[in-house]
């Protein structure tokens, strides 16, 4: 997958714990424009569970997942 | 900056935890180098944590307040005024009376606030604990309880103190314990997550504990709508619950006064760096508590850190034209897992919580209860 993949929002969740990364990627991908992607930054190990699973049940799109050096980039397409 | 004869204006806006921390620091240390003032629409500090005791006890909420006056700084001007609009480019806030106050530094403290209207169907028909006049709402609803579906959850997110409507359910089942009523209440919890909670270990814990007592845990669930007709609340992600009593914690909304969105998002979540907490924007604002977009719980705690850091870098700005200190993300939070039993957790941006905060116990039930005396003379004191 294209790690050139642009995002119109960057998230940075490195380093919470609470709420969390997934609590921030909901609260943009809630407000957010359909169509537009979203990338969270986590370096929580619960995230490469969670994320995909609430993408999937909220019938959002995962554009990519890409890891880098200590963390996890999640692209998610905002699909309705 | 005014001109070398005049003293550098502090405004402080916002009369909670973190805008009386700010304002004690700056009128005990900054006395002779700014003039610093506070401005909050209420007289009095509320300690708002102890109002999930309100909700299963007959006491009163009068021992949560304390004037002001009373906890803050006697070099510290009090304005009792509600902002309508900060112009950050002009340096000035406007308040409702019409009248208006000019600043060199600005702190923004003035936390969040609940817009029932952001989520369909919630005014009128869910209840809370976030606010005095709700919780003893909340309270004579459980009074007059005689069984159902009691659905607790979250209306919207971000929302302040993220372990609190979790607590509460724990709460709620020994209420209904105490009354003998478990037979005719069915819990219902509504997480967002996939999980009870963003914290893996804390999370099985809570899980642990749902199952345990019984409490039926519906995992991704971010609210969409309530129905009152047919007492139903419904999912972004397409399920639908039934209701007797709901209790969800209230959407909230941050700084709406100000409309600059390179200050502010457009729910007035207010954009700092996370380290220095000073405004993306504008190096001369601050911000602290939970009006910020920090990726971290809105809590009394985090306020209580937070508003040492800004305190420190205001005051560094004023002497050098420097700043240096910086928040590491501390948060504290004691969660309370019964009536008489909490376990704590404590953590930072780099640091998971510790690991003896996950064994529940009485000590930090009464660290917790008993926490409020020492919240309005010592904490907010900006002393420890």
């Amino acid at each position: 997958m294209s790690q050139e993949i642009k995002a119109d929002k960057v998230i940075d969740a490195r380093g919470s714990f609470c709420p969390g990364p997934l609590m921030e990627l909901i609260k943009n991908i809630k407000r957010g424009e359909v169509g537009k992607i979203y990338e969270v930054w986590s370096k929580d190990a619960g995230s490469i569970r969670d994320i995909p699973k609430w993408v999937a049940k909220a019938k959002h799109e995962m554009v990519g997942i890409f890891e880098e050096d200590g963390y996890t980039r999640f692209a998610v397409k905002k699909m309705r | 900056m005014n001109s070398v004869d005049k003293k550098p204006h502090v405004v402080i806006l916002g009369g909670g935890t973190g805008g009386v921390i700010v304002a004690n620091l700056l009128g005990r240390k900054a006395k002779k180098l700014a003039d610093v003032t506070l401005v909050s629409k209420q007289e009095n500090v509320f300690y708002e944590p102890d109002l999930i005791y309100r909700i299963f006890d007959k006491k009163s909420t009068k021992k949560q307040y304390r004037p002001l006056r009373k906890v803050v700084n006697k070099r510290v001007k009090i304005l009792n005024e509600e902002v309508i609009h900060l112009d950050p480019k002009g340096q000035k806030v406007q308040f409702k009376s019409g009248n208006d106050i000019s600043y060199d530094y600005l702190v923004i403290a003035t936390g969040a606030h609940y817009n029932y209207d952001n989520v369909p169907g919630y005014a009128g028909e869910a209840h809370h604990f976030y606010d005095e006049e709700a919780a003893l709402k909340l309270r004579d609803a459980l009074e007059s309880f005689e069984g159902g579906n009691i659905v607790t959850g979250v209306a919207d997110l971000p929302y302040k103190c993220p372990i609190a409507p979790i607590e509460v359910t724990f709460m709620l089942y020994h209420y209904f314990k105490r009354r003998k009523m478990l037979e005719q209440v069915n819990l219902h919890y509504l997480s967002p997550l996939g999980g009870a909670f963003s914290i893996e270990q804390a999370s099985e814990k809570f899980e642990k504990q749902f199952e345990k007592k019984g409490i039926e845990l519906h995992e991704f669930f971010n609210t969409e709508e309530i129905l009152p007709e047919k007492k139903v609340v419904s999912s972004l992600e397409g399920e639908e619950i039934n209701y007797d009593l709901l209790i969800l914690v209230p959407p909230h909304e941050g700084a709406t006064y100000i409309d600059d969105r390179e200050l502010a998002n457009e729910q007035g979540w207010v954009l700092v760096d996370t380290e220095r907490l000073q405004s993306l924007a504008y190096p001369n604002i601050f911000a602290v508590g939970d009006t910020t977009e920090l990726p971290i719980s809105k809590a009394g705690s985090t306020a209580h850190y937070q508003a040492k850091v800004a305190s420190k870098n205001i005051l560094r700005l004023i002497k050098e034209g420097q700043l240096n200190a910086k928040y590491n993300g501390h948060a504290q939070c004691f969660v309370m897992m019964g009536l008489t039993s909490a376990m704590v957790l404590d953590f930072t941006y780099t640091r998971p919580p510790l690991r003896i905060g996950y064994i529940p116990n009485r000590l930090f039930y009464y660290v917790k209860k008993f926490f409020a005396r020492f919240f309005f003379r010592g904490v907010l004191s900006g002393r420890i």
